[in-house]
């Protein structure tokens, strides 16, 4: 499985949600890195160590951005396995999963 | 520009003065000069210069005092300013604040707070069809830091010259929940729904128990380190409002006559806080 390591693939800084917010935004994170997962069909493992944290813009943008792409929630839970090893950083697990809940497909 | 009757200068002010000047010197190319500097404030001059004023202003940097690890003085950081959601720029906050209170270690909690600040600055703060009183830079914010070893907490601020919380709100997905909070204790149209600080503090409190999805969530990551650190508070200056909140759901208002001409966020975090 591939493992994504946000904080030295894409920034240890991220933030905002589209590529005009600045450089590490949500959009360009799940278009680079999340969409071409899922549309290979394969699995991968998101590593979340490493970033200074992971606002609400970005994260929302990334991971509900991909329902609203039109991937299902169930899909994008069995394709991506994430994970940290940094305490302080759990508490984004937990976002990341209702930011996924939360989304609704575009009509 | 002479500030010889100004006694004391908080670091909120400072910076807010600062950004003007900065907006000032940017739109009009006009420098400005500084008179009965002599005469100036101690105090008030080593604040400006660590936050950067005179650096903005281009003058000969005279005035260089070293607050350093003793003594009772506030640290400030020179400020940083941008105009998107640079998050590098706010890491600068923090690895420079790490360098002068050496107890203070990086919680994600505040990296995103700042973060989402600065960002709604750049996302709501400057509506293009607006007809602002004075031409801001669009979508600038500017952050700096304190630490103050007496009583030992560290302040994180961030200031916009935008049109404000109570301008921007009707926009904003939580308007409606915020209509709904506001009409259960007070009749839609009432004068406190044109009250600056009425409608940050109904913000703040949909903000916190909302869990609507997509867009809307920043507010509540700005509150979140009230939430999760003891000690900590945190007050909004936006338009004529002033709120503060305080962990505990503690939130005190008051309105003020004159406008703060955008608005300003600023954390107070124990040093050792969790």
């Amino acid at each position: 499985m591939n493992t994504i390591e946000i904080a030295k693939e894409f920034s240890p800084y991220p933030g905002g949600r589209y590529p005009e917010d600045g450089p590490a935004n949500g959009t360009d994170f799940r278009n680079r890195h999340l969409v071409p997962v899922l549309k290979a069909h394969q699995k991968a493992q998101v590593l979340l160590d490493g970033a200074l944290g992971y606002p609400s813009s970005f994260l929302e943008e990334a991971f509900g951005g991909l329902v609203r792409a039109g991937y299902t929630a169930k899909q994008i839970k069995e394709t991506f396995d994430i994970k940290t090893n940094d305490p302080t950083l759990e508490r984004f697990l937990v976002l990341i999963q209702q930011y996924i809940d939360g989304a609704k497909a575009k009509q | 520009m002479d500030f010889e009757t100004i006694e004391a200068i908080s670091v909120g002010a400072a910076l807010v003065l600062a950004a003007e000047i900065d907006r000032w010197q940017k739109i009009k190319n006009v420098k400005l000069v500084l008179k009965n500097y002599s005469s100036w404030s101690d105090d008030v001059k080593s604040l400006l210069h660590d936050i950067g004023f005179f650096a903005l202003l281009g003058t000969p940097n005279s005035h260089s005092l070293c607050h350093g690890f003793s003594g009772e003085a506030i640290s400030v950081l020179e400020l940083i300013s941008c105009d998107s959601a640079n998050g590098e720029r706010i890491a600068e906050i923090s690895s420079r604040l790490s360098g002068i209170a050496s107890a203070f270690e990086q919680d994600p909690v505040m990296y995103c707070a700042v973060l989402e600040a600065a960002y709604n600055g750049v996302l709501h703060g400057y509506p293009e069809k607006f007809s602002f009183q004075y031409p801001p830079l669009h979508k600038t914010w500017w952050a700096t830091a304190s630490w103050s070893p007496k009583e030992q907490t560290v302040k994180f601020i961030v200031y916009d010259q935008g049109v404000g919380i109570s301008e921007t709100l009707p926009r904003s997905k939580l308007y409606e929940k915020v209509v709904a909070s506001l009409s259960s204790v007070t009749p839609v149209g009432s004068t406190l729904f044109k009250s600056d600080s009425t409608m940050i503090e109904a913000a703040l409190k949909v903000s916190r128990t909302s869990r609507s999805d997509g867009h809307g969530q920043g507010l509540r990551d700005i509150v979140a380190p009230v939430e999760s650190m003891a000690g900590a508070k945190l007050r909004i200056l936006s338009g004529c409002g002033e709120v503060l909140y305080r962990q505990g759901e503690q939130i005190s208002k008051r309105d003020r006559s004159n406008h703060i001409g955008g608005t300003l966020v600023e954390w107070t975090i124990p040093v050792g806080a969790t």
